[in-house]
């Protein structure tokens, strides 16, 4: 079992879990210093490891790196996994095994990563408004057609969150979108608490707040009781030292032991001593108020934005926030503070002045650029104010329009979305050791003609449009036979 | 619907294009002076006389599509497109004052919604009775609606509003220009054609269910009672030939006027062309909705009807009944060479997924622009670039068909929007 101090990212509750269920292999990966962990739980099993195949070699083709410059006739080795080789054809050596694409004519990008989607799961809002201690990773579902569409649209990557109507929803989890056991797909175990200020119907803001804040609190002061209960533990250990000369090694050794499964934990309730059940679900607050995971704080309407800036700046923890319609309001307070922000799903939409009854059109690519926001994006399979919002590469095509060159709305929906979930050292661009996630487009990025052709995820072709049967049935029915 | 035309007189304009132009450029100051009522009283060359200059015109006329091209405006109607000579300008002198460059722009005629989804005002069906022909929907459209501000904003010049989908025989359908910033839709046509409903709307509400124990559970309640109303209807109308509240059925009938019929679903679609045969409707009918006519091509086609299509979705079904989702319906129908318009607003994005999905790129605008203008009997003045059309035209920032493109200004009757005049050249 490998296990470093960085891993400290999953809450108490998840580790009991996985403790239980030593076959499973996970691969977790996080870190505050941006640290690559590999966790290998127990020994052989269903290994993911085993999803990258043999290698790939794609030759000939137009290669985005997002992070570099396009490489024009370029050669992209995958090889366990992972990109072994990025080059002009003629300074990369193809391995003998590798099975061959011709990418000629073609675009390769990097897979696209959904930032902040509550798609893929079974349901997505607990009734019980004070739930930190969930986990999506109990409800997604991956034979929702959510995840056949994002390799569809060559999404490899999504942050799936609780939904908005939860005070506090739980955990959010990084997955690759392929697989079918969410084991096998999770890269973030914990990537955030989901936070809504939008009070469920029928609730006002005012008991929503004080309930936040009341729990907040109780967390903080967990924290702090813990961390006198540590002082005083070492002060008493102190002093049993030269009692218990004789019996120091062992000590030592469970004491060290000790120290790593709480480290582990990302919460001091795991320790046998101060173990309760309050406490026990309040862990996930905990490791949110010790930064250790940000919060994505639901911003329902604009009067939201300022209440979740101060929320995070009075508790100390690191806010993302994912914004409604409403908060393009705000926007010049989003860019001063410099907070990421995830635009709602409708890009475009217009309203009525209550008062004067004037209409008004609002284009919240042009609000948030002019306020100095880098642009993330969100979709939604329901909202039909734009016709095409339910495709993630079509939001940052629409920010086109709005002035984001292409180069900025493809890294807007690959390199940005993992540099916020720190997941950037190994998704989010093509570069050699990176995930061999890579989409093969039939043209350029972002354009009305140009398709999926092939998605890669971990160096496996998961999604190959010449067999996409669904896409032909979609696209064309299957006639009646008179 | 030019209001004033009649108080300026146009032929006082038609001389020399620098006298146009210091007017203009009076005018338009004028406009960007936040006063409404300058505003109001000017009608900012819509009698005057201009001529624009783009990078490319898609005239979805004979012309095709020319690169780079002038189109030359009149009084609220185009008098001239092609290269410079065709417009009266001299070689050499393309920018002459008088020319409003454009730039990279490209042009494209004003589009057209044919079934728009626009909801008049108050309740959009009557649910005392079933069979309401000589009601019309000019009657209750606001005509300062949002909706039709968002249609304008989109680039569409022209869009028919229908009755309500809750009435079998629902009334007239009307036909509007949208609205600017200033000026409230005008009627272009208020009966352009009469509406009838085959699918499960008109029996949806009124099952007992939504209302236990009523008295004012009233048919239909499922669909052959939509089938038998519509029936009824027709039957009635050559029955009573006396009775003026069956006339628009029995034009229709005839041929006389355009029959619109919503259905969705194969078997409503066959039911409609149908019950037309065996009442020997005299004209096809426009299908609007239309959703599975993949699967009534033949039928379609022996009937000579033409589709409007309800607006493309591409994440669910559509619909009460649920009809399947179908992405290349618009490539599908072209193939057969049935006449089919893209309707529901947002139709330049429409146009753009259609094609993704399959249509060629100049049915694509055609769909959105000249099929839906024939559809509504106005293609000798609405959906293409040509002399002697309306002058409704949206200037776009680049090719139609790309989602980078914006509407940079919509031209409504020959009206310049204050989006152009940045390229107005001053001296």
């Amino acid at each position: 079992m490998t296990v470093t101090p960085t891993m400290t990212m999953h809450t108490a509750l998840t580790d009991l879990a996985m403790s239980g269920l030593e076959n499973w292999v996970t691969r977790v990966r996080w870190g505050i210093a941006a640290i690559v962990v590999a966790a290998v739980l127990g020994g052989s099993g269903p290994i993911a490891q085993a999803q990258s195949s043999g290698s790939i070699a794609f030759t000939g083709g137009r290669v985005i790196p997002v992070m570099g410059d396009p490489i024009d006739n370029a050669a992209l080795v995958i090889r366990e996994g992972r990109i072994a080789a990025l080059g002009p054809v003629d300074q990369v050596t193809i391995p003998v095994e590798a099975r061959v694409i011709d990418a000629t004519g073609k675009t390769l990008i990097p897979g696209l990563i959904e930032v902040h989607t509550t798609s893929g799961q079974d349901a997505v809002n607990e009734i019980n408004p004070n739930v930190p201690f969930l986990s999506v990773l109990d409800g997604i579902n991956p034979g929702l057609p959510f995840f056949e569409d994002a390799l569809r649209n060559g999404v490899t990557a999504a942050a799936i969150f609780p939904g908005d109507n939860t005070l506090i929803g739980g955990q959010g989890a990084v997955v690759k979108t392929a697989g079918t056991y969410v084991n096998d797909m999770t890269i973030v175990r914990n990537a955030g608490l989901k936070i809504s200020l939008r009070p469920a119907s029928g609730r006002g803001r005012m008991a929503q707040l004080a309930r936040l804040r009341f729990e907040l609190t109780k967390a903080r002061e967990q924290i702090e009781n813990d961390e006198k209960e540590r002082k005083s533990q070492a002060e008493k250990e102190e002093a049993n030292k030269g009692a218990e000369a004789d019996k120091q090694d062992e000590t030592n050794k469970e004491e060290t032991k000790k120290q790593e499964t709480s480290q582990d934990a990302a919460s001091p309730s795991s320790g046998e001593d101060t173990a309760n059940s309050a406490d026990e679900q309040r862990a996930a607050l905990v490791s949110l108020l010790k930064k250790q995971v940000p919060a994505f704080v639901s911003c329902d309407q604009a009067m939201d934005v300022p209440v979740a800036l101060a929320l995070a700046n009075e508790f100390g923890f690191e806010p993302i926030l994912v914004l409604g319609r409403d908060c393009y309001k705000a926007a010049q307070l989003i860019g001063k503070s410099k907070t990421p922000a995830i635009l709602p799903p409708d890009l475009i939409f217009w309203e009525t002045d209550p008062r004067t009854g004037e209409d008004l059109k609002r284009v919240l690519p042009e609000i948030f650029l002019d306020a100095g926001v880098p642009l993330l994006f969100q979709t939604s399979s329901t909202s039909s104010a734009t016709l095409g919002s339910n495709f993630l590469w079509y939001q940052a095509a629409l920010a086109t329009r709005s002035g984001l060159t292409d180069a900025q709305a493809l890294a807007a929906i690959t390199l940005e979305p993992a540099k916020l979930l720190k997941i950037d050292n190994f998704v989010g661009s093509l570069e050699v050791g990176k995930d061999g996630d890579v989409v093969m487009l039939s043209g350029d990025p972002l354009k009305v003609g140009t398709w999926v052709e092939l998605t890669v995820v971990n160096g496996r072709v998961v999604y190959d449009r010449s067999n996409d049967d669904k896409l032909k049935r979609l696209l064309e029915p299957v006639k009646e036979t008179k | 619907m030019i209001s004033f035309k009649d108080r300026l007189d146009p032929g006082g304009w038609a001389g020399s294009i620098r006298v146009i132009v210091a007017w203009g450029a009076v005018t338009w100051g004028m406009v960007l002076v936040p006063s409404h009522a300058s505003v109001s009283l000017q009608p900012e060359g819509a009698e005057g006389q201009v001529i624009l200059k783009a990078a490319q015109i898609h005239t979805l006329a004979a012309q095709g599509s020319i690169e780079p091209g002038f189109v030359k405006i009149e009084g609220g109607r185009i008098v001239a497109v092609g290269d410079a000579d065709a417009v009266g300008l001299k070689e050499g002198t393309t920018d002459d004052a008088g020319v409003i460059d454009l730039g990279g722009a490209h042009l494209i005629p004003g589009l057209v919604d044919a079934a728009a989804l626009f909801e008049s005002l108050g309740p959009d069906a009557e649910v005392t009775s079933e069979v309401t022909p000589t009601w019309t929907a000019a009657d209750s459209v606001n005509r300062r609606a949002r909706a039709l501000r968002e249609a304008f904003d989109q680039g569409i010049t022209t869009l028919a509003v229908l009755p309500g989908s809750d009435n079998v025989v629902g009334g007239w359908a009307a036909v509007f220009k949208t609205t600017g910033d200033q000026t409230p839709a005008s009627l272009v046509e208020p009966r352009a054609g009469l509406t009838v409903t085959l699918a499960s709307d008109p029996a949806r509400r009124n099952r007992s269910g939504t209302r236990p124990d009523s008295i004012y559970v009233r048919l239909p309640t499922n669909r052959m009672g939509v089938v038998w109303l519509l029936r009824r209807a027709f039957q009635q109308a050559e029955e009573e030939p006396d009775n003026p509240e069956f006339q628009p059925i029995r034009q229709a009938l005839k041929g006389n006027t355009r029959l619109m019929v919503r259905a969705r679903t194969a078997f409503d679609l066959e039911a409609a062309l149908r019950v037309l045969e065996e009442f020997h409707a005299q004209a096809p009918p426009i299908l609007v909705g239309g959703q599975e006519a993949y699967n009534v091509i033949d039928q379609i086609k022996r009937a000579g009807a033409s589709v409007a299509l309800e607006r493309l979705r591409t994440n669910a079904v559509y619909g009460p009944e649920a009809t399947e989702l179908v992405w290349n319906l618009p490539g599908i129908l072209a193939k057969a060479g049935i006449p089919f318009a893209l309707t529901g607003g947002d139709l330049l994005e429409q146009a753009r997924f259609a094609h993704r999905f399959g249509l060629g790129e100049v049915e694509a605008l055609a769909a959105i622009t000249r099929v839906p203008a024939g559809l509504l009997g106005l293609s000798e003045r609405l959906g293409a670039i040509a002399p002697g059309y309306d002058a409704d035209l949206v200037v776009l920032d680049g090719p139609p068909l790309q989602w980078s493109t914006n509407v940079r200004g919509v031209i409504l009757n020959g009206r310049l929007p204050q989006s152009l005049h940045q390229n107005i050249r001053k001296d």
